[in-house]
């Protein structure tokens, strides 16, 4: 019952859930027409997402668009964007695109939010998960 | 020797003549009375029997709760999960960084939710470059107090408000709530939730806060502190269907599931879906997607966490352990459905809560003094009741179904006051009953159809109650096949027809003490019944005790034959007196009598 569910939530993934498309190509190009936020921050597409810097913000009203974006294949939560031909990337939920931009695959499919943890008799530390 | 006996079989009374003054019927029934509300009291107060009953009637509160709980708190309440998994998927450690934090905010506030309750106690002083971001997206997401912000705050202590232990920098464009959690209650878990408080200032408990922007918003009747009561949990489990498109909802197999029910309790095997719909901090940092949208635009959002080894988990009687911002979130739910109507508790020291449940208890023991026997003085006065015209009667019957009508068709506080009439008739038909029931004859055929009728019910019950258990649940199951099962059998075959009358009157006294202007939670009527059962038979087995002992007395006279002198043996009868149910009195036989002088 568990794996017919999780077969049935990675072939649709979140797309469905939330009301998109499942991804098609990997070159697939999308249309930032606006932003969501007051005020958006583009940082580097370094490879290794955790070393990314900010490199400017633009204000929602000053967006001059449409820029062109691309997944970034460092992580699904950025976009790369084109911006007076330059490459940037920038938060994937800050962005207003044409159309849905839709996830390959929903890495929360089968997750576990109800259930008893086993007891154990210690404190959680800070930053033991070794990131 | 015999006695001379009365209609009803009891005996004659004959007047006592012995050194020690046994009790008359009046003052048997007091004892009586006061004995049963004694145990009553010691079982029920000292969860003796409530709580090994609790999980039963918890389970069959669920199964009419999964069936008549609104959906309306459902859809206006979105939990934003931070799972444990998430932090390797965001390259982030535990505790989460305020930057990340101010990320997720920051998404929320694109989304445009109506307010937002952040189930992290923010406590310790961070770098000023962290705090300045996370204060700028709490501000941000505030947008000048559109969308109230509200932080979790450890519970009031040490002389020191909610406030004054959250990092002040972050109080800039938010509200300190606290986040206390009350007690667990046995395998039930956390079934009430605190209104508010606070040492100097009252502030809110998050789900009061969160419904204080709700009524403010939607022109709902708003809540004062002084209105406000402790809350008593009523822990809704509908499906919902954007939590089974991604999370693990799946059951065990029904034969697995009976077999815990039977090894531990029916709460053995919980609920691994939420009922309150739920996305996670991914779904929210992903692209804009319009089921986001959904989910978070103009709802009552709950952050919270899902981590391991941090506590923060809350156990309830329908979910296996869920993270503790649910119980936040399900009481705002609760608060939505049900309004200013929401269910009271205050199951510490004397309260509304406790004196329907003295009442219920009260009730239940003049029932069972009055069922089976009635005294002299009760079928006295019942038999003019016996006299009112049958057309009376049906007008009665009448006025009570059209009440119990309107109260269905226009829930409101009159109708509910207008509920206690029919309670009240029934109260008096239970009574007419005890008083006037007629001696149930049994043949040999009948008592073979009878017995034959028996194992058909329990056969059909258990074939009945796998079906619906695999189909929907342990609860429906209990709801839709035990109870009424358990009924037709009371009624059929053992032909008593004064339980199902008592059963009915105390569910009809539950619906009404739930219902406006009451507005209490569910109460435990398995204990109710289950005590009006056991003691019933003690009652009946004290009864027959007293009844064989008068019988030794009268064969045995003499108090050398005992072994005890005629002092001890007047104790003894006393005692053995106050076993006599209704008016038989068998202590005064002459030989007796003259014996213990």
């Amino acid at each position: 019952m568990r794996e017919r569910r999780m077969r049935w939530c990675e072939a649709l993934g979140i797309a469905l859930l939330l009301g998109g498309t499942p991804a098609a190509a990997a070159e697939e190009t999308w249309s930032v027409k606006g932003l969501r936020t007051e005020k958006v921050t583009l940082y580097d597409c370094n490879p290794d997402r955790d070393k990314r810097k900010p490199q400017m913000d633009v204000a929602r009203k000053d967006f001059k668009g449409p820029w062109v974006a691309t997944r970034d294949p460092a992580s699904p939560l950025y976009l790369k964007v084109q911006v007076d031909r330059a490459e940037y990337c920038v938060r994937a939920f800050a962005v207003d695109t044409e159309k849905p931009v839709a996830i390959e695959r929903d890495r929360e499919c089968g997750a576990m939010v109800a259930g008893k943890l086993p007891k154990t008799g210690a404190t959680r530390g800070v930053g033991e998960c070794g990131q | 020797m015999s006695q001379p006996l009365v209609g009803d079989g009891s005996a004659v009374i004959e007047p006592a003549a012995v050194g020690v003054r046994r009790p008359g019927p009046a003052a048997r029934a007091v004892a009586q009375f006061l004995f049963l509300a004694a145990v009553g009291v010691v079982l029920f107060m000292f969860h003796g029997i409530s709580l090994h009953l609790t999980p039963w009637s918890q389970a069959i509160v669920n199964g009419i709760v999964k069936y008549a709980y609104p959906p309306t708190g459902q859809l206006d309440t979105t939990v934003v999960l931070f799972r444990e998994e998430n932090l390797a998927e965001l390259g982030e450690s535990f505790p989460v960084s305020y930057a990340r934090h101010a990320e997720v905010l920051d998404a929320l506030a694109s989304y445009g939710p109506r307010a937002v309750f952040v189930d992290f106690a923010f406590i310790d002083a961070r770098s000023p470059e962290d705090q300045a971001l996370l204060t700028r997206a709490i501000c941000d997401l505030n947008a000048r107090g559109k969308v109230p912000v509200y932080l979790a705050a450890p519970a009031p202590g040490g002389g020191r408000d909610e406030s004054a232990r959250v990092n002040p920098v972050l109080l800039e464009c938010a509200e300190a709530v606290n986040a206390q959690m009350d007690v667990e209650r046995g395998v039930s878990g956390v079934l009430t939730y605190a209104h508010g408080g606070g040492t100097s200032a009252f502030t809110w408990t998050p789900a009061f806060a969160m419904y204080d922007v709700y009524a403010r918003v939607e022109s709902k009747p708003r809540l004062s502190p002084g209105d406000a009561q402790p809350m008593e949990i009523i822990w809704g489990n509908l499906a919902s269907d954007l939590n089974e498109r991604w999370m693990h909802c799946t059951s065990e197999g029904a034969l697995r599931h009976l077999v815990n029910i039977l090894r531990e309790n029916p709460l053995g095997a919980k609920r691994t879906c939420p009922h309150t719909n739920t996305i996670s901090v991914l779904h929210l940092l992903g692209p804009h997607n319009p089921g986001v949208q959904k989910a978070v635009a103009n709802k009552a959002i709950f952050y919270g966490g899902n981590f391991q080894m941090v506590g923060d988990r809350v156990i309830s009687p329908v979910y296996d352990d869920l993270p503790g911002v649910y119980l936040h979130a399900m009481a705002y739910d609760n608060l939505v459905t049900f309004k200013a109507a929401y269910k009271r508790a205050d199951h510490h020291g004397f309260s509304l809560s406790s004196v329907v449940n003295g009442l219920l208890l009260l009730f239940t023991v003049v029932l069972l003094l009055l069922v089976d026997k009635p005294p002299a003085f009760a079928r006295a006065l019942l038999a003019q009741l016996a006299e009112v015209r049958p057309g009376i009667k049906w007008l009665a019957l009448g006025v009570a179904l059209l009440l119990i009508g309107a109260t269905f068709a226009f829930p409101t506080s009159l109708s509910a006051v207008l509920l206690l009439v029919p309670l009240l008739l029934g109260v008096v038909a239970v009574l007419h009953l005890a008083a006037t029931r007629p001696p149930q004859p049994v043949s040999a055929r009948q008592f073979l159809r009878v017995s034959f009728l028996g194992v058909g019910i329990l056969a059909v019950a258990a074939a009945l109650f796998l079906l619906v258990d695999t189909r929907y649940g342990v609860e429906a199951g209990l709801l839709l096949v035990v109870l009424p099962g358990y009924f037709i059998y009371k009624a059929l075959v053992a032909r008593d027809v004064l339980f199902v009358a008592t059963s009915v009157l105390l569910v009809g006294a539950a619906v009404v003490s739930f219902l406006p202007p009451i507005n209490l939670g569910p109460r435990n009527i398995v204990a109710y019944v289950a005590f009006f059962e056991i003691a019933r038979h003690l009652m009946r087995h004290a009864d027959e005790a007293a009844e064989k002992y008068f019988a030794l007395r009268r064969a045995h006279p003499r108090p050398e034959e005992w072994g005890v002198g005629p002092g001890v043996l007047g104790v003894v009868d006393w005692l053995f007196t106050l076993c006599c149910r209704g008016d038989r009195e068998e202590t005064t036989h002459e030989g007796t009598t003259h014996a213990v002088v």
